[in-house]
C-alpha cells in the first residue's frame, strides 16, 4: 500500500517536471511560429527581398514542427496523469468499501431493543481517517447483555484490519461463554500469536444479567468506564495489560451490581484527548462535566458530540472516536443475587475458596458451620476438575458462580478441561474395615452428603458441574 | 505426637504430605494426632490420615485423634472415619 503511495507521488513530482519544460517549450514554438508567419504574411503582401520568404517559411515550419511535438508529448503525459487519478480513485473506492464493511460491524441502529424498556443503549463511532481502529459492540444472549469497547493502537488501514479481528473474536466466543474474563483472556491467547507487527488493543468487557443487574466485567487496558447513578465514578478496574503483548497473561475478572436508572459511559481514549487548535487536550474533566444529569442515551452522546465539537473547533480530528452508553432500566429485580469467582487449574488457588464461600455466607448470614460445609463441598468439586478434567501440565481456568435464592445457594462450576462427570463416579464404601478401604473417593462422596441436588451437562466443550444447598 | 492446626486443605495437605510419610515409619507405635486446633480437613486431609491408619493396620501400631471439634467430627462421621480412629 505505502509502496504504491510512493510511487503516484514519484510519477506526480515526474510529472510537474515535465510540465515545465514543455511550457518553456510552448513558449519557444509559439514565439517561432508566430514570428515566422506574421513575417511571412507581411512578405507576401509586399514582396521586397527574394530569401525573406524561404527564411520565415523556415521559421514558421520549425513552430509548427515544435506544436506538433508538444501535442504528441502532452498525449502522454494526459494518460500519465489519467492513469494516476484512476489509481488514487479506486483506493479510494476501495477504502470506502472498507469503511462500509467495517461500519456495518458495529451495531448501528438505535435504540436497538426498542421492545425492551429494561435497556437503553446509544453508541457513535467516526473514525479519523477512512477506516479505524476503535471498535464496539453489543448483543443480548440469555438474558444477559455481552458489551465490549476497544482501541487498536494506530490508526487507518492496519489497525482496522484488527480492529476486525477483535470484533470477530469477541463476537465468537462471546456466543458461548459468559465469563468476561475467560472471553479476554482467550482473545488475548489468540491475539498474541503471530503478532509480530505488535500492534495491541486496550479493550473492555462486560456481561450485564438484566434480571438482576449483576454486572461482571474484565479490563484490558482500557479507559475505566464512568458508572452514572446519583454521583459520577470511574468505575473501579484493574488495568491489567492490553490484549496482544503477553500470550499467557490471566486478566482479572471485576464484578458490580447496577440499580435501576444506572448507566455506564464507555469511551475511548479520542474523547479524553480530543485536541483543539492550539493542541489541549479535551481530558476526563470536561468529559465528566459533559456527562450531565440528562436521562437518556442518545441525549447523553450528543451532549457529548457538542462538547467536544465546541472544544475542538476547526482542527482536525486527531483520533477515532467512540462512545457506548449504557443505561440499566430494569426495575423488578428478583430475589437472588450472584458472586463469581475465577481461577486458575492450580492447587494453589484453593484457599481463595475460603474467602469467597465467607463472603457469600455472611450475605445469607449462615452459620460456621453451614459454611465450612459449603467450602468443603465446594473444595472438593473445584479439587476435582484441578485433577481430573484438565490434563497434567495444561493450563486452564475454573469458573465459580454461586446464585443466592430466598431458600436455597448452589454452585455452578464449569471448565474447559476434558469431559468428567463427577456425578457418575462410583460412591465409596464407607462400613468398610480399615484395610479394605479404599482411599480415594472421598471428595464426591461429601459433596454427595453435603449437597441436596447434584447435576451435570457437557456443553460447548465444557463441564458444567452445579450442586444446590436448600437453606 | 503431631499437632495439626489451622485448615487442612487440599493444599495442606500437599505441603504435609511428606511429614505424614515419615510419620508412616513410626506407624508400628502409637501415633497421636492433635487436632484440638484443626478448624477445617477436605478430603485430601482425610486421605492422609487413612494412609497413615492403613500403614499403622499392616505394622500393628495404632493411630489416636485427639480433640477434634464438632465440625471436623462431623466430616469424620460423614465419611465413616470415627469407626476407623480412636478419637479421644
Amino acid at each position: 500500500m505505502g509502496q504504491k503511495e510512493d510511487n503516484i507521488f514519484n510519477k506526480a513530482k515526474k510529472s510537474l517536471k515535465i510540465r515545465l519544460s514543455l511550457v518553456m517549450l510552448i513558449v519557444v514554438a509559439i514565439v517561432f511560429s508566430g514570428v515566422g508567419l506574421i513575417q511571412y504574411l507581411y512578405v507576401l503582401r509586399e514582396v521586397s527581398h527574394p530569401l525573406a520568404a524561404p527564411v520565415y517559411v523556415g521559421l514558421l515550419l520549425i513552430g509548427l514542427a515544435l506544436i506538433v511535438l508538444l501535442m504528441i508529448r502532452s498525449t502522454r503525459n494526459v494518460k500519465q496523469l489519467g492513469e494516476i487519478t484512476a489509481v488514487k480513485e479506486r483506493i479510494e473506492k476501495e477504502l470506502e468499501i472498507a469503511r462500509g464493511i467495517q461500519m456495518s460491524m458495529v451495531p448501528k441502529t438505535f435504540p436497538p431493543y426498542p421492545d425492551r424498556d429494561d435497556i437503553d443503549i446509544y453508541a457513535s463511532i467516526v473514525p479519523a481517517r477512512e477506516v479505524g481502529g476503535d471498535l464496539f459492540d453489543f448483543f443480548i444472549r440469555d438474558e444477559k447483555l455481552y458489551f465490549c469497547i476497544g482501541d487498536v493502537s494506530g490508526k487507518g488501514v492496519p489497525a482496522s484490519l484488527v480492529m476486525v479481528v477483535t470484533r470477530s473474536l469477541f463476537r465468537t466466543l462471546a456466543a458461548h461463554e459468559k465469563s468476561p474474563g475467560r472471553i479476554v483472556t482467550t482473545m488475548n491467547g489468540s491475539m498474541s500469536d503471530m503478532n509480530d507487527s505488535m500492534i495491541f488493543v486496550t479493550f473492555f468487557c462486560g456481561v450485564l444479567d438484566m434480571k438482576n443487574g449483576h454486572l461482571r466485567y474484565c479490563n484490558a487496558g482500557h479507559n475505566a468506564p464512568v458508572l452514572l447513578n446519583t454521583t459520577k465514578v470511574l468505575l473501579p478496574v484493574v488495568s491489567n495489560v492490553p490484549l496482544g503483548i503477553v500470550p499467557d497473561a490471566v486478566f482479572k475478572e471485576q464484578e458490580t451490581d447496577l440499580q435501576y436508572d444506572d448507566a455506564l459511559f464507555l469511551y475511548t481514549d479520542g474523547i479524553t484527548e480530543a485536541e483543539n487548535a492550539s493542541h489541549e487536550l479535551f481530558g476526563e474533566n470536561r468529559m465528566m462535566n459533559a456527562l450531565s444529569a440528562l436521562k437518556g442515551s442518545q441525549d447523553h452522546l450528543e451532549e457529548m458530540q457538542k462538547a467536544i465539537s465546541a472544544f475542538v473547533g476547526d482542527a482536525p480530528q486527531s483520533d477515532d472516536l467512540t462512545m457506548l452508553f449504557i443505561h440499566y432500566l430494569n426495575e423488578t429485580k428478583p430475589d437472588t443475587s450472584e458472586h463469581h469467582l475465577l481461577i486458575h487449574n492450580d492447587i494453589q488457588q484453593i484457599p481463595q475458596l475460603a474467602d469467597y464461600v465467607e463472603t457469600i455466607a455472611a450475605e445469607k448470614h449462615l452459620d460456621h458451620s453451614l459454611t465450612l460445609s459449603l467450602n468443603l463441598a465446594l473444595e472438593e468439586a473445584v479439587t476435582n476438575v484441578i485433577m481430573y478434567a484438565y490434563p497434567k501440565g495444561t493450563d486452564g481456568l475454573v469458573d465459580i458462580e454461586a446464585i443466592i435464592r430466598k431458600d436455597s445457594l448452589s454452585f455452578v462450576i464449569s471448565d474447559s478441561g476434558q469431559a468428567f462427570d463427577p456425578t457418575a463416579q462410583p460412591d465409596v464404601d464407607i462400613t468398610k474395615g480399615v484395610d479394605e478401604r479404599q482411599v480415594g473417593g472421598l471428595g464426591i462422596y461429601l459433596v454427595r452428603s453435603i449437597m441436596d441436588n447434584l447435576s451435570y451437562e457437557r456443553s460447548d466443550g465444557k463441564n458444567i458441574f452445579s450442586m444446590t444447598k436448600y437453606i | 505426637m503431631v499437632v495439626l492446626n489451622g485448615r487442612l486443605d487440599t493444599l495442606a495437605a500437599q505441603e504435609v504430605a511428606a511429614q505424614f510419610d515419615a510419620l508412616k515409619e513410626k506407624a508400628g507405635g502409637t501415633v497421636v494426632l492433635d487436632c484440638s486446633q484443626l478448624g477445617y480437613i477436605s478430603s485430601s486431609g482425610l486421605r492422609l490420615f487413612l494412609t497413615l491408619r492403613k500403614a499403622a493396620s499392616t505394622k500393628g501400631g495404632k493411630v489416636i485423634v485427639r480433640g477434634i471439634n464438632s465440625d471436623v467430627r462431623s466430616v469424620f462421621m460423614i465419611t465413616g472415619f470415627l469407626n476407623l480412629f480412636e478419637i479421644q
